[in-house]
């Protein structure tokens, strides 16, 4: 793949995904308190070889749109950006030292490590873009709660996703 | 010097990431205290047009049910004009039932309708389809005919948005309908249906299933404009007031034409009362 239709690429999920998230997934609330958030797709599977510092500024910019449209101030721009930060650490954690060695993507891995690399990084986004959220230590035991819940429910529909959209042959 | 420029390539990632996310995180704080930056509101013109547009095509699915709902709301106030047209004059008892009523003729009044609305975080707001070119202003109170909603914290040109009461920031001060015993009202942040009245004394004479109404102490809503009923009393020994579980009688979770209120006395009011903080 070449870098052009990468740039393409890239420039087309950040849309997308902002508008999924923003016009559908929103407005999809279950049990009272569960909102999936789908944009982490963006963040997720941001190229490997894609360029670091791209990543952190689009992912805040990504986050940013997000509470733009929540009212959130700034939860989900700071959420992302960390998400963003700590996505090597997260890689290396689910697929070992040689996700950086070989060229294979995301959506290819086996299912575990695959599962093991989004819920992960679901779990920290979550945690801070609901403690951000609250504002305020006294709705911790809420703070978990929506975390948890939301996070088994984000995790359940990227992998869905990613099943769905990537091109299993590149 | 060499060094230092080194030290800052090296670590660009990390130094660009501890700037954004700590800019994030005071956005979000600001957030929380209200005071929202103009663009990341959701009432700029961008996710307020979107909005706009989505609840455009949504509102064609829902005509009948709305309908129906402002027909009812039609015929209570054709029957509650009848009752006032019949009243004794000297009756006051039964004219102070009416008063939100008699009072709606020194309020003004903006029709308007519910773009976005959330209930799931802790500091939920909605944002409305009418703005500053429309006659809002801040601190406007938002109402369905049969409860309080929020209060407007924000406006741009076309678009508002309010403090939803399901809102931990929400402090409405509400009377029981019997008597003159007020407390505030606010929300706990877990459920969509329940708010919480505290401050009540434990000498009111209040019960389940009896009416709230705005207490019209505050500059933003009249007296006497509905609010919810009581569902439970909580009488702990070691306070001196009570606390009382309210289920409003706006569903929150369904939401589209609203009133926009303001009392043209609220100026005044709060001038003067300006006036006496700049002595003190």
């Amino acid at each position: 793949m070449n870098s052009s239709t990468q740039w393409l690429t890239v420039i087309g999920r950040f849309t997308a995904v902002l508008l999924v998230q923003v016009l559908i997934v929103d407005r999809i609330v279950l049990f009272g308190f569960a909102n999936p958030m789908v944009y982490c797709y963006f963040i997720l599977l941001y190229p490997l070889s894609g360029n670091r510092l791209w990543l952190i500024l689009s992912s805040f910019s990504l986050g940013l749109c997000v509470d733009m449209f929540n009212d959130t101030g700034g939860a989900h721009a700071a959420a992302a950006v960390f998400l963003a930060w700590i996505r090597p650490v997260l890689l290396n954690f689910a697929f070992g030292v040689s996700y950086q060695y070989n060229t294979t993507k995301v959506p290819n891995a086996p299912i575990g490590q695959q599962i093991i690399f989004v819920s992960s990084a679901v779990l920290i986004h979550h945690l801070i873009l609901f403690s951000l959220e609250a504002g305020s230590w006294s709705y911790w035991p809420l703070v978990f709660k929506s975390t948890f819940i939301t996070a088994a429910l984000s995790t359940l529909i990227l992998l869905s996703a990613f099943q769905l959209f990537s091109r299993k042959t590149t | 010097m060499q060094q230092i420029i080194d030290f800052f390539i090296r670590n660009k990632n990390f130094l660009l990431f501890l700037l954004l996310f700590s800019f994030g995180i005071s956005l979000s704080q600001k957030a929380h205290s209200g005071l929202y930056t103009r663009n990341i509101a959701s009432s700029n013109r961008i996710s307020g047009g979107i909005f706009a547009q989505i609840t455009d095509i949504k509102s064609y699915f829902s005509l009948k049910q709305r309908n129906e709902t402002l027909a009812l709301e039609n015929a209570r106030l054709l029957a509650a004009k009848h009752k006032i047209k019949h009243s004794d004059p000297k009756d006051t008892l039964s004219r102070a039932g009416l008063m939100p009523l008699l009072d709606s003729s020194n309020l003004s009044v903006i029709q308007a309708h519910v773009i976005n609305n959330n209930y799931h975080k802790r500091k939920n707001t909605l944002t409305i389809d009418k703005g500053a070119l429309d006659g809002v202003e801040m601190d406007m109170g938002v109402v369905s005919s049969d409860g309080v909603l929020g209060v407007i914290t924000h406006v741009s040109d076309h678009y508002c948005v309010a403090q939803s009461v399901l809102n931990t920031n929400s402090r409405i001060i509400v009377k029981s309908k019997k008597s003159n015993h007020f407390g505030t009202l606010i929300w706990p942040g877990d459920k969509a249906d329940e708010l919480l009245l505290t401050e009540i004394p434990k000498i009111a004479p209040i019960a389940p299933g009896d009416s709230l109404v705005t207490d019209g102490k505050s500059t933003i809503f009249p007296r006497g404009w509905p609010v919810g009923q009581v569902i439970d009393i909580e009488d702990a020994a070691a306070q001196d007031y009570l606390d009382i579980r309210v289920r409003p009688h706006t569903d929150m979770t369904d939401l589209y034409h609203v009133y926009l209120l303001q009392r043209p006395e609220a100026q005044e009011i709060r001038e003067l009362e300006n006036t006496m903080t700049d002595e003190l």
